[in-house]
């Protein structure tokens, strides 16, 4: 194995500005964003426990309900709900009230009734509901129509400005997506492990010179759009590659253990980089983490059990390593997700593509053990269904979702009509989950 | 090893040529500096340092030396290319090598040869990436003689039917192997070009049998008709597993169930119509209120959804029909009791009749699909931005949307005159503008660099996982939405820009990391590296930075770039790291990354 003494690991002048601004922020808040890709089965992670509406559920979900029996109780709103059978380490933090449950939120223009979408086609709905590559962008940029910046990057916009830190406010460890991107700040986004940088490029003469040249030629325009577009992501590579392997090496060793899984190893990447938030001279930080393997159109039963056992425990990791690095009232976790998929089954033992969803928020700042927003009357052609297999209209936009966490993270009354331009269509701008 | 010094005439006088301790030659002068390619041709060296055991080289390639004194070499070969322009000729005494000298092939050709940088720049779009013998290929036979070549050679190379109970990952090999090396690149490359417009994830198809024929699939849809891709696609039971069209059954209505949708959903999305309707140049249509207009709705996606049921795997040969056990070496086959027989409607109004079979149905809704005119546009800015540019202007789109429904001779759906039109209009043959190229997608970036050294391959799976490293792990694309959307922007500008989806801060270092790990020797014994003409040249920078020209950039390379090579290069202290700095910074500059 090749030693890896970098030229680049002592070449940046960021290194210097980052440590001059040593300092621990008191008022440091994070939100981290958790990416369900595929359109997460909402309906079996949810469930209505008492007798008459699980009758409801069981007869409207035949081959796909869950079993009675084996659903993880809770109460909210005075009901019993069942979360699934996986999810024990979720059912034991909203019973400490640190997880709260979101019920039915989704893309929308303003409320919509199901006779407004059945008689005309022309109702005010998303765009291209029910398309996945739509439907992502529209949750991630809080817009219907899907363009522009996402609502995440905007809210560091406002509360970060353009103010210079070491690194980006925004971190996906998920790849490039349009949620961190916005008009001041774009994120940096990673994928795999933390700590990377040029390999082949030490500190010799020879190498310096090389590493010159790089330099010299990323400085170079010819006026083609996309070579400057490459020139931009070369040049970001190489400094952040500095800035994160310094934090990354700097950071001192959980004791919090992270399950071995995709998601897991993101989420433990975050709490390392929390765990040297005071050396990054920034007070507001928003991270973008994702799973994938939710477009269950068949074996809906196998594989929520897979994702679940996934998702649950590494959630639950990542609280636990906030409380060890005592900002479990500095970080909420929240997920999103592109749609919810059809209450009916399709044929071969799964779901379809559908609209409102139910969604989970996490942390010591909000008000947990509860569900916001209102849980849909799961009646098939019933009038939250959008058709006629159960695609329910969602009674919480995406805009009241976001909003609720973005006022938490910063953003001002006056400016949330600006991260949100269509938040005005609904009553209440906050779902009242956080504290 | 014990060294004379290198410019001692009196050694290379006083010494025998019989003793073991050679000089290092030295050249003075070659005449003529300029052969033809393809012919045979006599050169007179003038030098210092030779003997008898004196070899030469020029371009990396063995020269036969008919006469040999002290001070002169006389030389004969021939050069098999028309294109390899400026060479170094180099003089070699065992290990020792002459500072080199150039010496330029021009082209045999009795026609006036097409400019280099014109095949350099075509075959960076129709294939897996240029080499030495490709592009001097093409300027020999010109582009008419190229398409035919490449048409009518049956596949040179195809995926085997089975496996041997090997896991789906050997078809990666497969694949690099054929992008690497295979003869037959334009079938490769647009098979490849399918594979993401057609989407089958080998994550989610985890059987080898079922993967490959999907992969087979595309290799004969490559250069056949639109509609026999559709229905070869739908039909396959790869496709059949991944998209959950196998097995999908008719539904007892008003059971709160329904056919599986994600067939008929992404069939109509992502292969063939897209979302809302366009022009033919590939333009929003407007309503009266400047809305753009779906092209179909949740009705529609219902209606084609039923339209498909009742298909089920074919009988393995020798089982009896019904047997349940999967069999993927042949399409799906129709099981009537499973299909929905009433009547659905269909976008554009189009009614399918009731009563209708699972095989009357399903030509009647690809028919449809097939005639819609959102077809052309849409699969001709589709697989423009895979072959060409990310970001082609309504009239391209037109150019060939038109050929698509029309190709001449009354046909629609024509992909060979598809892919003409695409490789020969006169934006992908235009380096000037500001909004062309698109980005060497990983796998684009891994082959084209392996097939411009001349790497040989001895073991392929390092590349799957290179690929993986680079963020596009060949035929295991996260979802049925590919690698990358053809709709992804870089990010605050409204320049398209697929293949950026995948370049992280991370991955845009791995990229780097690839190219110098391959030339550095970091691969092992699975690669055989072939950079001789690349060191021969490096005893003269600026022959080096020539040939680096020439071969990374097609002869384009911009004067700043190339001093900022040149300038690093002649920090090094030896002619190998002298040609591998020149090969890394060329390699790794946004000008390679980019096709343009």
């Amino acid at each position: 194995m090749m030693t890896r003494r970098r030229f680049l690991q002592t070449a940046s002048s960021l290194v210097a500005a980052a440590q001059a601004n040593a300092q621990s922020p008191s008022d440091y808040r994070a939100l981290v964003c958790v990416f369900l890709f595929g359109g997460v089965d909402g309906n079996n992670m949810v469930v209505p426990a008492d007798s008459g509406a699980y009758a409801t559920y069981a007869k409207g979900r035949p081959g796909i309900a869950l079993p009675a029996d084996k659903l993880l109780r809770i109460q909210a709103q005075g009901k019993a709900y069942g979360l699934h059978p996986r999810m024990t380490d979720l059912q034991k933090l909203y019973g400490e009230k640190r997880m709260a449950v979101v019920a039915n939120a989704g893309m929308l223009v303003r409320p919509v009734t199901r006779a407004e979408i059945l008689d005309d086609r022309n109702a005010a709905v998303p765009r291209n509901l029910y398309s996945h590559s739509d439907q992502v962008i529209q949750w991630q940029t809080s817009n219907p129509l899907g363009t522009g910046t996402g609502w995440s990057g905007r809210a560091i916009d406002a509360v970060v400005g353009s103010q210079q830190a070491s690194i980006s406010a925004g971190v996906s460890f998920a790849g490039n997506s349009a949620q961190l991107v916005g008009r001041l700040n774009q994120p940096t986004a990673l994928t795999g492990s933390g700590a990377f940088g040029l390999d082949y490029i030490y500190d010799s003469p020879q190498d310096r010179a090389r590493y010159g040249g790089i330099e010299k030629i990323l400085g170079v325009d010819n006026g083609i759009a996309l070579v400057s577009a490459m020139r931009g992501l070369l040049a970001n590579g190489l400094s952040s590659a500095t800035e994160i392997r310094r934090l990354f090496n700097t950071s001192p060793a959980l004791k919090t253990q992270f399950p071995d899984s995709g998601l897991g190893g993101q989420l433990r990447q975050v709490a390392q980089l929390l765990a040297v938030r005071g050396t990054l001279g920034l007070k507001r930080q928003i991270f973008f983490v994702s799973q994938g393997g939710y477009d269950n159109h068949s074996d809906l039963i196998e594989s929520l059990d897979n994702r679940f056992a996934e998702l649950s425990p590494a959630l639950n990791a990542f609280y636990r390593a906030t409380e060890e690095l005592g900002v479990a009232n500095s970080v909420t976790t929240f997920t999103e997700s592109e749609f919810g998929r059809t209450f009916g089954p399709s044929s071969t033992a799964g779901s379809d593509h559908a609209w409102g969803n139910h969604h989970l928020v996490l942390g010591g700042a909000i008000k947990g053990g509860e569900m916001y927003g209102r849980f849909p009357d799961l009646t098939i052609r019933g009038p939250e269904d959008a058709g006629d297999r159960g695609l329910w209209i969602p009674s919480t936009s995406t805009d009241q979702y976001a909003a609720t966490l973005a006022s938490w993270f910063g953003v001002s009354a006056g400016d949330l009509s600006e991260v949100f331009p269509n938040l005005r269509n609904f009553a209440a701008p906050s779902l009242g989950f956080m504290a | 090893m014990f060294r004379l010094s290198s410019s001692s005439s009196l050694a290379a006088l006083l010494l025998a040529p019989s003793l073991i301790f050679a000089a290092e030659p030295v050249l003075v002068s070659v005449e003529p500096a300029r052969v033809t390619g393809r012919r045979p041709f006599t050169l007179t060296v003038t030098g210092q340092g030779f003997d008898a055991t004196t070899k030469v080289r020029l371009s990396g390639l063995p020269m036969t030396v008919i006469e040999a004194s002290p001070g002169k070499l006389t030389v004969t070969g021939t050069i098999d290319a028309d294109t390899a322009g400026l060479c170094a000729l180099t003089a070699i005494n065992g290990e020792d090598v002459s500072n080199p000298k150039a010496v330029e092939i021009t082209a045999y050709s009795e026609a006036p040869a097409m400019p280099e940088a014109e095949a350099f720049r075509f075959l960076q779009h129709a294939t897996f990436g240029p080499t030495r013998a490709t592009v001097d290929r093409l300027r020999a036979i010109g582009y008419a003689n190229w398409f035919t070549e490449q048409f009518d050679s049956a596949a040179a190379s195809d995926y085997p039917l089975y496996l041997d109970e090997k896991p789906v990952e050997w078809s990666q090999d497969y694949f690099f192997q054929n992008a690497a090396s295979a003869s037959d690149q334009l079938r490769q490359r647009m098979a490849f070009a399918l594979h993401k417009l057609f989407v089958v994830s080998a994550g989610d198809v985890s059987n080898a049998e079922a993967y490959l024929s999907y992969l087979r699939v595309l290799h004969k849809a490559a250069f056949g008709n639109f509609y026999g891709l559709m229905r070869d696609i739908t039909l396959n039971p790869g496709m059949g597993e991944f998209l959950n069209m196998v097995n999908n059954s008719k539904v007892a209505p008003d059971s709160g169930g329904a056919p599986n949708e994600n067939y008929a959903r992404e069939l109509l999305q992502l292969f063939t119509i897209g979302l809302a309707e366009l022009n033919l140049d590939g333009s929003l249509k407007r309503d009266a209120a400047g809305n753009s207009i779906p092209t179909y709705g949740q009705r529609e996606v219902v209606s084609l959804a039923r339209a498909f049921t009742g298909w089920t795997y074919s009988p393995r040969p020798g089982q009896y029909r019904g047997s349940i056990q999967p069999y993927y070496s042949g399409p799906m086959v129709a099981f009537d009791p499973n299909h929905d027989t009433d009547a659905k409607t269909l976008f554009g109004g189009t009614v399918l009749p009731a009563g209708q079979n699972a095989v009357q149905d399903l030509d009647a809704a690809l028919r449809n699909i097939f005639e819609h005119p959102n077809a052309a546009p849409f699969f001709a800015r589709g697989l423009i931005q895979q072959m060409v540019t990310s970001n082609p202007s309504p009239e391209y789109i037109e150019r060939v949307a038109r050929i698509f429904n029309d190709n001449g001779s009354g046909v629609r759906g024509d992909l060979k005159a598809v892919l003409r039109a695409i490789l020969l209009d006169s934006e992908a043959q235009d380096p000037q503008l500001s909004t062309g190229g698109h980005l060497r997608e990983p796998v684009l970036y891994i082959t084209s660099l392996l097939r411009l050294i001349g790497a040989k391959i001895a073991d392929h799976p390092f590349l799957s996982y290179q690929s993986a490293d680079l963020g596009q792990r060949v035929l295991f694309p996260p979802s049925v939405f590919s690698y990358f959307s053809p709709f992804y922007r870089v990010p605050g500008t409204d320049i398209v820009a697929p293949e950026f989806q995948i370049v992280t801060a991370q991955s845009a270092m791995n990229r780097m990391n690839y190219l110098a790990r391959l030339i550095n020797g970091g691969y092992g014994k699975d690669v055989e590296l072939d950079l001789v003409r690349f060191v021969d040249a490096a005893g003269d920078p600026t022959l080096l930075l020539d040939v680096v020209n020439r071969e990374f950039f097609g002869g384009r390379i911009q004067a700043d770039i190339r001093r900022a090579i040149f300038e690093a290069v002649q920090a090094q202290t030896d002619r190998k790291n002298k040609a591998l700095t020149a090969i890394y910074l060329a390699g790794s500059s946004p000008f390679y990354q980019v096709i343009n």
